[in-house]
């Protein structure tokens, strides 16, 4: 394969994903929860460890050598892409393609943050909790501009996917173009109406954790759903022959947001340990009352 | 403006997010208007069945002291200050003991009156 510009672009990218998606966020992940029950051990704080450390570690057993084999794999990938890839395209495919095999364990460990996201939620609540008598507003938690940046994004989609089904109904992903702006519409739009709710994480965080929590939440549903309406619309457009671009921007771009992503997960989780109110979930009721 | 339940308290739990709200609307705290948060929410928070909330914002509806104005939700009722200073506990407690002095009067006996009570509370 030859080094232009291009295919050095995809192998720095291709470095960084094997490093971050393969040993940064795992290690840091797993670091976060043995921190987590060591500064804050399971008999002193029960209502913060819905399951025994025992188990978790069990997982980590599974986890830890899985994440290493599809790291090492995609390392034999990278250099063997970089040996025999034809062109910068080829390349980018196998980077796509382990990109996907490196977010496995992701799926696999789902259940299990499923299973403790829930059991933090199902431990019976104190007596004695408060809250503020207030109604929350989304731009209470996000940025208006973020607000109408994403419901234009949807609106932009929408009208693209209607456009291009009116001129080249035969183009790819047009069915899917309008449900998804139309289904987004309708999530973003109807918090702004006063419909739903945001759950408390866990009946002890404390105020100030929960407020940070359902800002994140929001944050998350207006930002991530304006670029992926961007990105739909991208695509979109590409697949009616609209705009030209090389595919490999796309596959570099997907693998920069996995990235992205995962780092954002990891700062958000080390950040906790060090901000985060951990005194309410003490077995003596550091604070009785649930704020 | 916070609130807060104690599932300790002999006093239920609807009845304590009563006597907070009517509280906060008499001293001001909560002004005419103010929107209060939506049942489902505030169960969220609180961690209570949305009927508890929902028996709550009834019968704070029913004295006036809030109003709910369709999807929109619940509001601070604009006279909810002058409706907060209106005991519909106390008035009920005067007008059943004139009652009963009434009836003493006819010659009942408390068992009686109690049993007439009753039998009136069961129709």
């Amino acid at each position: 394969m030859t080094f232009d510009y291009q295919s050095l672009l995809i192998a720095a990218v291709f470095v960084s994903q094997i490093f971050v998606l393969s040993f940064y966020a795992p290690t840091s992940w797993q670091r976060y929860h043995s921190l987590l029950f060591k500064r804050y051990p399971q008999e002193e704080y029960p209502r913060l460890h819905p399951l025994p450390l025992e188990e978790l570690e069990r997982k980590f057993a599974i986890f830890r050598p899985m994440h290493l084999v599809i790291g090492v794999g995609a390392i034999l990938t990278f250099l063997g892409a970089v040996t025999w890839a034809e062109n910068a395209q080829g390349f980018a495919g196998l980077m796509q393609m382990c990109l996907f095999v490196q977010l496995l364990p992701l799926y696999i460990a789902l259940p299990l943050a499923i299973r403790m996201r829930e059991g933090l939620k199902a431990m019976p609540p104190p007596s004695a909790r408060s809250t503020e008598l207030k109604r929350w507003r989304v731009t209470d938690f996000v940025s208006p501009v973020w607000v109408v940046l994403a419901i234009a994004a949807q609106v932009l989609g929408l009208a693209c996917a209607l456009a291009i089904y009116l001129y080249r109904p035969g183009t790819m992903g047009i069915f899917v173009g309008c449900i998804n702006s139309g289904l987004m519409l309708v999530a973003l739009t109807a918090p702004l109406f006063g419909f739903g709710c945001t759950p408390r994480e866990d009946p002890y965080m404390s105020r100030a954790d929960t407020f940070q929590a359902r800002q994140r939440i929001f944050r998350g549903l207006y930002v991530i759903s304006a670029a992926l309406s961007t990105w739909g619309t991208f695509t979109l457009l590409f697949n009616a022959g609209l705009i030209q671009f090389d595919l490999t921007f796309q596959f570099v771009s997907f693998s920069i947001i996995a990235q992205l992503l995962a780092i954002g997960a990891v700062a958000t989780q080390n950040s906790d340990l060090n901000t985060r109110d951990f005194s309410v979930y003490r077995a003596d009721g550091g604070a009785s009352v649930a704020q | 403006m916070e609130i807060s339940i104690d599932e300790r308290l002999a006093e239920p739990v609807f009845s304590q997010l009563i006597t907070q709200i009517r509280d906060a609307v008499k001293s001001g705290a909560l002004k005419p208007g103010t929107p209060l948060p939506t049942i489902r929410q505030l169960a969220s928070d609180l961690q209570i069945n949305p009927n508890t909330v929902a028996k709550a914002y009834a019968l704070l509806e029913r004295d006036a002291l809030i109003e709910t104005r369709g999807r929109k939700g619940s509001f601070v009722h604009p006279d909810g200050k002058k409706h907060s200073k209106v005991d519909l506990g106390s008035q009920a407690t005067s007008l059943l003991a004139r009652s009963i002095a009434s009836l003493r009067e006819l010659g009942l006996t408390d068992s009686e009156i109690r049993n007439a009570f009753a039998g009136v509370m069961k129709e």
